[in-house]
């Protein structure tokens, strides 16, 4: 009996959080489809007639674009940094060298740098290299703060790799190029995977460099967009709030389309974005 | 098979490349050699304005096919923000908006604006076209470093339906005022003054306001010049006292600091409040949504025991201004646009299509402004001293110490501590500039 | 045999390490290096002034307040985050909730996909007490709403952005959890079982001791990040209303961007640095005993 409402207890507390985290979510999706004047008179009323025009509106005023930049730099930011973490954990787990310890910890280190405390420093030397307000800039700052972590990751999983497998490939005379993309990468598929989706849902949220390294309107990410829309449109609440719906669902339908590979992702280093 | 590896680094070297001649494509001048792109770098993407400039620039690059203008348009607060990074590289786009006084003058002091003196030398006509107590906003040390294409000048507006449902007469000096704030604060459903301040800015134009009429006209320049800003004469307390009081009174409604003003100026028109101080820039939002007989508008009162030496003749007000960059390849082109979009012609245009009034002597009128923006350009004639936007006139860190701390006084910081703090970032601006 | 490792090896980590040190570790020296100086993006002075932009920040009442917000997030985060959440998994995983554990962990995942900016502005939205939800809730129910601007009033503006940052990522440390709990070799539960423990005695007995290297890392990062607060209080209230709910590095950000003071900027930069620094450090021991 006891158990039986502790049960009960359990669940009733875990149905209100999924409300308190249902809320918002709802309320996103349903004043997009309303008026303004709704949206403040009637707070909790659905909409009396679905504006779906609100989307089309959003669309219309450049959220595509935004999507479109956010989607290009997020790929190749994350495809980047995988790429290059995959060979340089090569060498740093597999591989016998004098200086090997000063990379790994190089790489260990750039876990522990803030963003913030470069953010002065990168301005300016992006301007000097004339890569201010290009979305190169912003690939490889976003792709450079991924390595730590992916190399890492990837370095760890290396490791764990069986050493006969390359050992007897290195008898038979391949070479180091050939053990890497023949037995190491091929085995680390998973990791490498789950590297990536990290990656891309860190380059993805990424706010302060994007506002600081991009001017032109037509080159900004989706996060940056939704700042400005909403100073342009001021008081077109629904309007914003459809666009952030439009910018929300390709993650969330992700999610629910790969879920698994999304969880293995996040948890293989148990490590936030 | 290290050249393999080799050969990837190449390949990535190569992608990156790519990636950056997609990545600044548009920004280069990668078109055709004969094609002048100049950058244009502008604060008008709200709907019903950017139509207009998005076609007066077609309509001239259709004119002059050789120029082709490449048209940045961002929000306001967007625009404050952008035009302090932008400084930094030396890079500024070929025109670019400035409010007046210090926001375009810590450009044309360290040189990064195009000095427009010879340009308006050589055809004095253009010169004189504009109101001269706008053209002087972008004046340093004798030169001009930009064009004035938009005007503005605050009153306090009134919903008139509010006000004759209470029984209240316009206000014609600071006691009427009070006393019809008193009225309207008994009342259900409505507040007195609508004022919203989640972005700061709003409170810059009260506080700026009433700096004018505390303090006299010799105090003010000396402290709103970043070299020599002290902020230590009583009045600057008295006029953030005298608009803290309005909050404090509970004229403003609740909670102002996560309101803004495009918030209450709907709700104002919808009967919501019975003031709001407002520009003539924005008199078209009143007119499209309450028609000309629903508000009106009245001289901003002068605070009781305001002694400043402008008090009787001083508004806010000011100009918006397109400056052209120093760096800019193409000056006379930049110029001659400039021209183009100041003209007579599309000086009207931009009143009549977008509510925007110009900077033109006399051209502001009838027939293409709204006639109480006309009536209203012809009451601002009784001022002779105009101030500029406090938080647009002063350095911008005495400007955002002003805004955070009047920010905090709506949360019950004393006029005392707020002026501290401005005088203390003051104190290090005149430092930093000495 | 070594000589050809060390060239092989130089070429397999050239792009990653070239990237990481222009990019990560150049601009760390020379922030230190600029935080000696005097100087702006605009004017043309750059003045040495040794230690003065350090000692300044001590005598900065914003830094302080800047500080005891990063505080609060981080207090408020190692709660939710770390102890709220480790809960949650712990019941999610008990066997009678296995069935519905997906649906349950699925919702709470959502909002963590989002971008901060959406939930950000949606957050801003709904406590706006003139066009939110929140308030007339709380009308609904009885309570007097209109003294409440939960992100207009200083005193609840940092607390408000804390709430709403848990609200997104409670339910991500969740799922970190509950695979990490899954882990668990089950022997060890039925063993326990068989003892006649309790459910807050296996809680207690066994899972706790069996993640607790997941929760050691996941504190840590959980306080990086809490250090690192930007983006949920620049896109809500940016630090204010004054300078209520500024973070050390929005308060960078304006002292650098909008003030132009990049010297005393950089010296703040250095100070997050310095702390994450020693926090990274922790991590980095976290990591070693994680891979023992």
């Amino acid at each position: 009996m006891a158990t039986k409402i502790s049960h009960i207890i359990a669940y009733i507390i875990l149905i209100l959080l999924a409300i308190i985290i249902l809320i918002p979510l709802a309320w996103m999706l349903i004043t997009g489809f309303k008026t303004n004047q709704e949206m403040f008179l009637s707070p909790f009323a659905l909409p009396q007639e679905w504006h779906y025009e609100n989307y089309i509106n959003a669309w219309n005023q450049g959220i595509g674009t935004y999507l479109k930049n956010s989607v290009i730099i997020t790929v190749l930011a994350t495809a980047l940094s995988t790429f290059v973490s995959c060979l340089a954990a090569y060498p740093l787990a597999r591989l016998n060298f004098r200086s090997k310890k000063i990379w790994v910890y190089l790489v260990l280190g750039g876990l522990m740098l803030a963003p913030q405390s470069s953010v002065i420093s990168l301005f300016r030397m992006v301007k000097m290299a004339g890569l201010y307000d290009t979305q190169t800039a912003l690939v490889l700052i976003d792709a450079a703060f991924r390595i730590p972590f992916a190399t890492f990751l990837i370095m760890t999983f290396y490791r764990s790799i069986s050493y006969s497998l390359d050992e007897s490939a290195y008898i038979d005379g391949a070479s180091t190029w050939q053990i890497f993309t023949g037995i190491i990468v091929p085995l680390s598929k998973p990791i490498i995977a789950s590297c990536a989706i990290v990656s891309f849902r860190a380059v993805w949220n990424e706010l302060m460099f994007a506002n600081i390294m991009l001017q032109t309107t037509s080159k900004k990410t989706v996060p940056i967009g939704l700042m400005n829309f909403q100073g342009m449109t001021t008081t077109n609440w629904t309007l914003v709030v459809a666009s952030m719906v439009i910018a929300s669902l390709p993650l969330v339908i992700a999610f629910l389309l790969l879920q698994k590979q999304f969880v293995r992702g996040l948890t293989a280093g148990s490590v936030k974005g | 098979m290290k050249k393999r590896i080799f050969a990837l680094v190449m390949v990535l070297v190569l992608v990156i490349s790519a990636l950056a001649a997609c990545g600044g494509g548009g920004g280069g001048s990668s078109e055709d050699e004969d094609t002048i792109t100049l950058v244009f770098l502008d604060k008008h993407p709200e709907d019903n304005y950017r139509g207009y400039f998005e076609q007066a620039i077609a309509d001239y690059e259709a004119a002059n096919p050789g120029i082709h203008i490449e048209y940045e348009n961002i929000s306001d607060q967007a625009i404050k923000e952008k035009l302090a990074v932008l400084a930094s590289g030396g890079d500024m786009p070929d025109i670019f908006f400035a409010w007046g006084g210090e926001s375009l003058n810590r450009f044309s002091r360290n040189g990064k604006c195009l000095d427009l003196t010879p340009y308006f030398e050589a055809d004095p006509e253009w010169r004189d076209s504009f109101m001269p107590m706008f053209l002087s906003s972008s004046m340093l040390d004798g030169k001009y470093y930009a064009v004035p294409y938009r005007s503005s000048i605050l009153f306090m507006l009134y919903n008139k339906q509010v006000l004759a449902d209470n029984g209240i007469e316009v206000p014609t000096t600071w006691e009427e005022f009070i006393a019809a704030c008193e009225k309207l604060k008994g009342v259900d459903g409505v507040d007195p003054i609508a004022f919203g301040n989640s972005d700061q800015w709003y409170a810059m134009w009260y506080i700026g306001q009433f700096n004018g009429s505390f303090v006299d006209k010799a105090v003010r320049e000396k402290d709103y010049n970043p070299a020599s800003g002290e902020f230590t004469d009583p009045g600057y307390e008295k006029a953030v006292q005298t608009f803290l009081d309005l909050n404090a009174n509970g004229y403003m409604g609740s909670n102002v600091n996560s309101k803004d003003y495009y918030q209450v100026r709907e709700e104002f028109a919808v009967g919501r409040y019975g003031f709001m101080l407002d520009a003539t820039s924005q008199f078209s939002f009143y007119t499209e949504n309450m028609t000309n007989d629903g508000f009106g508008y009245f001289l901003i009162p002068i605070p009781t025991g305001a002694e400043g030496d402008e008090a009787n003749a001083i508004v806010t007000g000011g100009s918006e201004n397109w400056a052209v960059s120093s760096t800019c390849e193409h000056p006379d082109e930049a110029v001659a646009f400039l021209k183009y979009m100041t003209s007579r012609e599309q000086a009207l245009k931009q009143t009549q299509e977008t509510g925007l009034p110009n900077a033109l002597i006399g051209g502001i009128t009838e027939e293409n402004a709204d006639p109480m923006v006309v009536a209203a350009y012809k009451d601002a004639e009784q001022y002779t001293a105009i101030a500029e936007w406090l938080d647009q006139c002063v350095d911008a860190n005495v400007a955002n110490a002003y805004m955070a701390n009047a920010q905090e006084g709506l949360d019950g910081k004393s006029a005392a501590d707020i002026m501290a703090a401005v005088q203390g970032a003051a104190k290090e601006t005149a430092e930093a500039n000495e | 045999m070594r000589k050809r490792n060390q060239k092989t090896a130089a070429l397999y980590l050239l792009p990653a390490m070239l990237m990481v040190i222009v990019i990560l570790y150049v601009p760390i020296f020379i922030n230190l290096y600029e935080s000696l100086f005097k100087w702006g993006t605009m004017s043309t002075s750059h003045k040495f002034v040794g230690i003065e932009n350090y000692i300044r920040l001590f005598k900065d009442e914003i830094f302080y307040v800047a500080l005891k917000n990063n505080l609060i997030f981080t207090v408020m985060s190692v709660i939710f985050q770390i102890g709220g959440s480790l809960l949650i998994a712990s019941v999610l995983e008990a066997k009678f909730l296995r069935k519905s554990q997906n649906f349950f962990r699925t919702i709470y995942f959502i909002p963590s996909l989002l971008m901060v900016t959406v939930v950000g502005i949606t957050f801003k939205m709904i406590v706006s007490p003139s066009i939110g939800i929140i308030n007339p809730m709380l009308e609904l129910i009885g309570i007097d709403a209109s003294a409440i601007d939960l992100l207009g009033n200083a005193s609840s503006a940092t607390m408000t952005i804390a709430a709403m940052s848990q609200w997104q990522y409670v339910g991500y440390t969740v799922i970190l959890f509950i695979v990490a709990i899954q882990n668990i070799p089950a022997e060890l539960y039925e063993a326990a079982e068989i003892d006649g423990a309790g459910a807050v005695r296996k809680f207690f007995s066994i899972t706790l001791p069996q993640i607790k290297n997941t929760i050691l890392i996941n504190t840590i990062i959980t306080i990086t990040g809490a250090i690192r607060e930007y983006d949920e209080v620049f896109v809500t209230t940016n630090g204010g209303p004054g300078h209520a709910s500024e973070t050390l590095a929005t308060y960078l950000y304006k002292v650098g961007f909008r003030n132009d003071q990049m010297g005393y900027a950089s010296a703040i930069a250095f100070f997050i640095f310095i702390v994450t620094f020693i926090i990274g450090l922790m991590q980095m021991k976290a990591y070693e005993l994680d891979e023992k």
